[in-house]
């Protein structure tokens, strides 16, 4: 039960969240806005999903913001100045970054180089060819777009799911599945637990972590699709930043930075309350866009300090 | 727990008569207790930091960031311990890393030695080294006794414990099961104790 | 062991900052053959100008937070927090220099102090309640820029103190203030790790933090300096960025530049792990990046497009200080040598 405690924590603080904005803020406490924290933040929610399983297996991915705004650049590129068909350039871009993110696990898995510089390379290497594919943004114009963007599952008076929320749903649901129920996911728990365990056990830890790192490049390019649905366009400045935002909510989830430790449940409150926060600072209208950054950081501070505390907890010896 | 590290779940600490409390390896330091890890890697050894460096590690914290011991100073002590240790080493500037077990343990050994504790502590000291080093090492662990010098040696090689001590206590499962001083100190009376057959 | 020579390898003792130099070299070659008047100085005023110059002037921001991410690294830390610490410096300077009629000489301890006092919760963070150094900065990293928004409004608080000007953009015997002002922390800062026993503290207890405590160091003092050090560095670097533009711009200040920082201490041969570091080749690593970035200016490069020379540089840096890839290169010609 102890293990749930950061879970619980989590949707306790994004309950009271809800709660206080809801008191003061007329019409908050509506499907509408809660169907919108789905849609609005589904880029976020779905980097972060990939974040998760990297930080589980013990490591850390700075490129996400980076492969996101390559994704929309190489998808808008593609479809306005090449002509090609939305249904040909997105698996081109899915796999892209599924590669990019191979690589980088390559690298270092077989070199032992320390993922925080591998991936702030790759954040370097990913935004600038992003830049050079397009300076600009390029807007996209195809029937295809606009029909995925009038796609919509109605489940409240004026609340609607778009396309973003359903596929944000979507990979949430297979997170789940994969990170509890299939040999891939049990071994990325306890490569993050402890690797040397694991390699010890015989488990594949060189394949798991360098699939990982494949599979959050597959989520930081899948964010990048749903952003194009959501601009529409493609924007080689976009993302800056959201792997920041990614680990914070992955933090405040409840997933321990040392790995080994988390659920994608967690990230997804991490996720909501990220999304409650900035839609009650826009309720507001007078509360600054800064105090989103000042708040989140003071909700990290405070779930980190409880992770602590939690870990001292339950590693005391009273034997 | 002496040393400051760990917590006393129960019991009193009495120096020179007084009471005290430590609760860092600092204070305890400072009451001139030296305390030698059995886990020489993870406790003891900084590896890429050079012989002399390793050497006078505690004398230069006891003295604090700004009294930096003089450098002619620092040479003096490394020539000493490594004569006196008969540590094998080109020079002091060779990072410890690339030594011996036994070279290193040494180096360990001179780094306590040099602050003149008036108890040390010693966990293990033996413990995967060369034979030579090993009873180079026991040797000096005699010296010091004959030199005033109170020490703890912590073993578990019956051989050892009863070559080198004057007092043995024997501890199972946390718990003191007997003492022996003097002749009683043979193999056999220990491994009784050990095995509990009173 | 007492020749000049070696004593000055032991002065800027650490990891070799060989790869950094060997990298500023090739490059500065490059620009020698294929960049017209690269090296060109001229005096203008008394003053010295040119392109070389520029590199010294604009780099000074990262070099002075590569010199206190130096130490943070040196403990087996990281400092994500610099950039939005610069960020605060500037609005705290800025807002206190337009709004009141505090003179600079109480205006830059002020913000100093802030910024230091910021660091100094990073340490605290770090070293009592022992979080992880990325989660521990990634708090001030996300908050502090929210927080020196909040000080200035929102707004870019523009100013015209002749002094606060002088900080980034002023000259002191020929050269530009700010180079005038990294020499001197440089050499204070060698000189407080290599003349007192800071310098062996703060590595000790980068490579080992259990030996360092159960040596009789105090573990924590030590993280809790090394941290608001770099806070007080990414202070001075903030002002010198606000200076510059004569503006606070709490949003854009400082942002990435954290990065170049840790990208700049790695190359330069301290190990992201901790232990030995070496302040001259941050310095270096820190130049290195600035040339780099200006050398691309001037081959027409669009600055948006830098970042990806950067990335292959740190992954070529990371490759050659990996002993495994060594092992591997150093197979393939032994391979070859065999048949």
């Amino acid at each position: 039960m102890r293990r749930f405690l950061p879970l619980m924590a989590t949707f306790a603080v994004l309950i009271v969240l809800f709660a206080a904005a809801s008191l003061m803020y007329e019409r908050f406490f509506t499907a509408r806005v809660i169907a919108n924290l789905f849609s609005d933040n589904a880029f976020l929610g779905i980097t972060a999903i990939g974040m998760t399983f990297v930080i589980l297996s013990g490591g850390i991915d700075l490129s996400v913001g980076a492969v996101l705004a390559f994704t929309t650049t190489f998808i808008a590129s593609l479809i306005a100045d090449h002509a090609w068909h939305p249904l040909a350039a997105i698996p081109v871009a899915l796999l892209i970054g599924t590669l990019f993110g191979g690589g980088m696990g390559f690298l270092i898995q077989r070199y032992e180089l320390p993922p925080f510089l591998v991936t702030l390379a790759g954040m370097f290497f990913a935004r600038g060819m992003a830049f050079v594919v397009s300076t600009e943004s390029i807007t996209i114009e195809h029937d295809f777009y606009t029909t995925l963007q009038d796609l919509k599952i109605v489940v409240g008076p004026k609340a609607k799911l778009k396309i973003g929320a359903l596929i944000f749903l979507g990979v949430l649901g297979l997170a789940v599945f994969l990170a509890h129920w299939t040999p891939f996911g049990r071994n990325i728990y306890a490569v993050g637990g402890n690797e040397t365990s694991a390699r010890l056990m015989g488990l594949p830890v060189a394949r798991t972590k360098i699939m990982v790192y494949a599979l959050n490049g597959f989520c930081s390019a899948l964010a990048g699709v749903v952003a194009t649905l959501y601009m529409p366009s493609g924007n080689p400045a976009v993302g800056t930043g959201l792997e920041l935002d990614a680990i914070a909510a992955v933090v405040i989830g409840g997933t321990l930075l040392t790995g080994g430790v988390g659920y994608v449940a967690g990230t997804l409150g991490g996720v909501l309350i990220f999304g409650t926060i900035q839609s009650a600072l826009i309720f507001d209208g007078s509360l600054n866009s800064w105090w989103l950054r000042i708040a989140i950081s003071v909700l990290l501070l405070v779930f980190i300090l409880l992770q602590r505390q939690l870990s001292r907890f339950t590693t005391s010896p009273k034997n | 727990m002496l040393f400051g590290i760990d917590v006393a779940d129960s019991g009193s600490l009495q120096i020179d008569g007084q009471p005290c409390v430590i609760n860092h390896p600092r204070k305890a330091i400072a009451k001139g207790l030296a305390f030698c890890s059995e886990d020489r890697k993870g406790e003891g050894v900084i590896p890429t930091l050079s012989i002399r460096e390793n050497l006078i590690l505690a004398m230069q914290a006891s003295r604090g960031a700004f009294r930096l011991l003089l450098r002619a100073e620092q040479d003096q002590l490394c020539d000493h311990y490594i004569n006196a240790l008969n540590i094998k080493t080109p020079n002091a500037a060779t990072p410890i890393g690339n030594l011996s077990g036994g070279n290193q343990q040494k180096v360990l050994l001179a780094r306590w030695l040099a602050m003149q504790p008036r108890l040390i502590i010693l966990d293990e000291p033996t413990r995967g080294i060369d034979v030579g080093a090993k009873a180079e090492i026991e040797k000096l662990v005699r010296s010091l006794r004959e030199k005033g010098m109170a020490v703890i040696f912590i073993s578990s090689e019956l051989e050892e414990v009863v070559h080198t001590c004057d007092r043995v206590a024997v501890l199972r499962d946390r718990r003191k099961v007997g003492e022996l001083t003097g002749g009683e100190i043979t193999e056999q009376r220990v491994m009784e104790l050990v095995a509990h057959h009173e | 062991m007492n020749d000049p020579l070696s004593k000055l390898k032991e002065w800027f003792q650490g990891g070799s900052l060989m790869w950094a130099l060997l990298g500023l070299l090739t490059l500065l070659a490059y620009d020698f053959v294929f960049v017209d008047g690269f090296f060109r100085l001229e005096v203008r005023d008394g003053h010295l100008y040119g392109t070389v110059i520029d590199i010294l002037n604009q780099g000074s921001k990262t070099m002075l937070l590569a010199l206190g991410m130096t130490l943070v690294i040196a403990t087996g830390g990281v400092d994500l927090s610099v950039g939005s610490l610069m960020a605060i410096s500037g609005a705290l300077a800025a807002v206190l220099v337009t709004q009141t009629e505090l003179s600079l000489a109480l205006v830059i301890p002020l913000a100093l102090t802030a910024t230091v006092l910021l660091g100094a919760f990073n340490g605290m963070l770090v070293s009592v309640a022992g979080i992880q150094p990325i989660v521990a900065t990634l708090i001030l990293m996300v908050g502090g820029r929210g927080i020196a928004m909040l000080i200035t409004g929102g707004q870019i608080v523009t100013f015209e103190h002749t002094g606060f000007v002088f900080l980034g953009n002023g000259h002191f015997l020929g050269i530009p203030f700010t180079l005038t002002l990294v020499l001197l922390m440089l050499i204070a800062t060698s000189l407080l790790m290599r003349r007192t026993a800071c310098g062996l503290f703060v590595e000790a207890v980068g490579d080992n933090e259990t030996a360092s405590r159960f040596s009789g160091i105090s573990t924590w003092t030590v993280k809790l300096s090394v941290y608001g050090f770099s806070g007080l560095c990414a202070g001075l670097a903030g002002l010198i960025a606000a200076s510059n533009i004569k503006a606070a711009d709490s949003s854009r200040v400082g942002e990435m530049m954290e990065l170049d920082a840790i990208f700049a201490v790695v190359v330069g041969g301290t190990a992201l792990t901790g232990g030995r570091f070496n302040l001259l080749g941050s310095i270096i690593g820190a130049l290195l990046i600035q040339t780099l970035t200006t050398t691309m200016i001037t081959q027409g490069v669009p600055p948006a497009i830098a970042p990806v020379p950067k990335a292959i540089v740190i992954v070529a840096v990371c490759l050659l200080q990996s002993e495994k890839f060594r092992t591997e290169v150093a197979g393939w010609f032994g391979r070859r040598a065999n048949t």
